[in-house]
């Protein structure tokens, strides 16, 4: 088996918050705390988590868009963590970012030939009459019709900007794409062909996603492996099929809970959370989603549970699952301080 | 962000605005050719003399023309306050575009010296720089800008600070793109609009300022004629012969103002908020 393209260990992205008179860091806001996951080559690692729960900042640390705090990000083998801005400017055309907000991501001054022109200035690539073949053949792949390279992007309508903004990431033919909500900010009947269009790209030029998203349905669509996030960290990680059939750690089950089903036969037994997901400037002890588990246990508030590997890729972080666990984590095995009977009955509800 | 496209004319100010600015370039640029007398004549026969054939506007102390002198006062005065503002505006905008996008140390220092120079009066640091260099148009161009850049330093970091996190510089940087060219590419042209109308409304305050040092003496070198040295030498005989004052006082004027109703003008056109039909 290759080397997977990107390995993120133990990625830490704290922003200070800064007070008083000489803006000395009062806390810290934990966006990203604690992640380790692998993309393997041309597979797609969908990321899915409520609002605010740090998968675009996830996102753009990888790309070192931002400064993480602690952790090591390899992709392609390259530890990116501790290079420098200027050197990772070379290393930038291997790696690419799709933004969610087609309106806001081309800019406004610039047409589009000068849009998609630029990753070549930039690089010194293709001049002339050559960058001018690249940008037509990236519109054709793109489904745009040529004379669109003249226009700004204001003539465009925003599913059009959304392709010319996939055209400009993959106008280098980088190996990694992360994909920051790319369809979200869309109307419904565009989504599908979006979509569509970055299943087609990833088929014909080998390309890795990270896609981003919270749109439960789509990313199953998209992603070989899912991972969950919640208050920052990775709370179960899986391969789509095995996620979506027996997701294990609770906030899973909530979340597939509350995907629609478009059958009125079907019984929902919708699971919903208490409360809302506290702030990431100051964490709950223990487990961090143990305020509003509906299975808490008294070790949850002092314990932090690890990714327990159970089998297949699929691992979650949460002590129901530690039973299942193919080998004991770095936590101690289970001890007398569990959680009472009625805890322990709860079922695991594997598919 | 087409501003500029969509100004056309739509209000009575921009109209006038724009004819006065015209009038004004097009009098700096053919004072010789306009004016009936050179600038340096005197007619010792006709001094203080009120406005008739001879002399439109009339004449002023020594017999000099004061429609020459207001028509060549356009020409100072446009001299004056374009190169001030290209000045400050070049300075300005390269401080406050490394400011806002270095931020940290550079940022803080920068903006602590915009601090300094904005808590002294302009016009007070100007006469300053002036009387220690002594006046001439390059020293009030110099003593202008000294003072005038705070303004651009300003707008320029807050316009680089707003637009820097948005997701087209996000991009830029994504895909490799040096400081100086997202700072140039992206940045700058996307704060242009706000800093034409800023430029628009430092103009007549250069103006103004010119005026103010030449009629303080302190402006233009004595005999240059100038709106301001002329109003000075009117304030004099202002009970003999008020037309020495009045003439370069309107022409004064109506110049501030059409600048100023351009620039009105200018800002609503960019502001998404006033799109008209």
């Amino acid at each position: 088996m290759s080397e997977p393209l990107v390995q993120v260990r133990d990625l830490k992205v704290h922003f200070p918050v800064r007070g008083g008179f000489f803006g000395r860091a009062k806390g810290a806001v934990r966006a990203v705390d604690g992640v380790s996951f692998d993309v393997a080559r041309g597979e797609t690692l969908g990321l899915v988590g409520e609002s605010g729960c740090g998968k675009s900042t996830l996102g753009r640390a990888v790309l070192r868009l931002l400064d993480p705090t602690a952790g090591s990000i390899r992709v392609d083998g390259r530890e990116l963590t501790g290079l420098s801005q200027r050197q990772l400017r070379p290393l930038r055309r291997r790696m690419q970012l799709v933004f969610q907000d087609p309106y806001a991501s081309l800019n406004p001054r610039m047409t589009v030939e000068d849009i998609l022109g630029e990753p070549f200035a930039i690089h010194g690539l293709a001049k002339g009459r050559a960058r001018e073949q690249e940008v037509l053949s990236l519109l054709d792949a793109m489904g745009l019709p040529r004379e669109a390279r003249h226009r700004y992007p204001h003539e465009f309508s925003g599913g059009q900007r959304q392709r010319i903004g996939i055209a400009r990431a993959i106008a280098l033919r980088p190996d990694l794409v992360v994909a920051d909500e790319p369809i979200s900010a869309l109307d419904v009947s565009i989504q599908a062909q979006i979509v569509n269009l970055l299943v087609d790209l990833q088929r014909e030029r080998g390309l890795t996603y990270v896609f981003i998203a919270h749109d439960l349905k789509i990313v199953e669509y998209v992603s070989t492996r899912v991972a969950v996030m919640y208050l920052g960290r990775i709370v179960e990680v899986a391969p789509s099929r095995v996620l979506y059939a027996g997701p294990r750690h609770p906030y899973t089950q909530a979340l597939l809970s509350a995907v629609p089903v478009p059958d009125p036969e079907r019984p929902r037994t919708r699971l919903l959370l208490p409360g809302e997901p506290p702030s990431p400037l100051s964490p709950p002890s223990g487990c961090s989603f143990h305020p509003r588990c509906p299975y808490v246990m008294e070790r949850c508030r002092r314990e932090s549970p690890p990714l327990y590997p159970l089998g297949d890729g699929h691992a979650a972080a949460c002590f129901l699952a530690e039973g299942d666990a193919q080998r004991a984590g770095p936590v101690a095995p289970v001890s007398a301080s569990d959680g009472g009977p009625g805890v322990l009955a709860q079922p695991s509800s594997r598919g | 962000m087409s501003g500029a496209r969509r100004f056309r004319l739509q209000s009575w100010g921009a109209r006038f605005g724009l004819a006065v600015a015209f009038l004004w370039v097009f009098t700096a640029l053919f004072a010789p050719w306009l004016s009936p007398h050179a600038p340096d004549a005197i007619d010792l026969t006709h001094e203080l003399a009120r406005p008739g054939p001879g002399h439109l506007l009339g004449t002023g102390e020594n017999g000099i023309d004061v429609l020459t002198h207001v028509l060549h006062g356009a020409r100072v005065s446009l001299e004056v306050s374009f190169f001030a503002v290209l000045l400050s505006g070049v300075l300005g905008i390269t401080l406050g575009g490394i400011a806002g996008y270095a931020g940290g140390l550079v940022d803080e220092g920068l903006m602590r010296l915009v601090d300094v120079l904005l808590a002294f009066p302009g016009i007070l640091l100007a006469l300053f720089i002036t009387s220690v260099l002594g006046p001439s148009l390059t020293n009030v161009v110099f003593a202008l800008s000294f003072t005038g850049w705070t303004g651009y330093a300003r707008l320029t970091r807050g316009q680089v600070l707003t637009l820097r996190e948005r997701d087209y510089v996000q991009a830029a940087r994504a895909l490799g793109s040096g400081p100086g060219r997202i700072l140039v590419r992206h940045l700058l042209p996307n704060a242009a609009g706000p800093l034409l109308v800023q430029a628009t409304f430092a103009l007549p305050g250069a103006i103004v300022a010119e005026a103010s040092l030449s009629f303080l003496g302190l402006g233009v070198p004595p005999g240059t004629p100038s709106w301001g040295a002329l109003v000075d030498q009117g304030t004099q005989y202002l009970l003999v012969a008020p037309h020495v004052a009045l003439f370069p006082g309107i022409a004064l004027a109506v110049t501030v103002l059409g600048f100023n109703l351009l620039g009105d003008a200018l800002r609503d056109a960019m502001d998404p908020r006033h799109q008209g039909p």
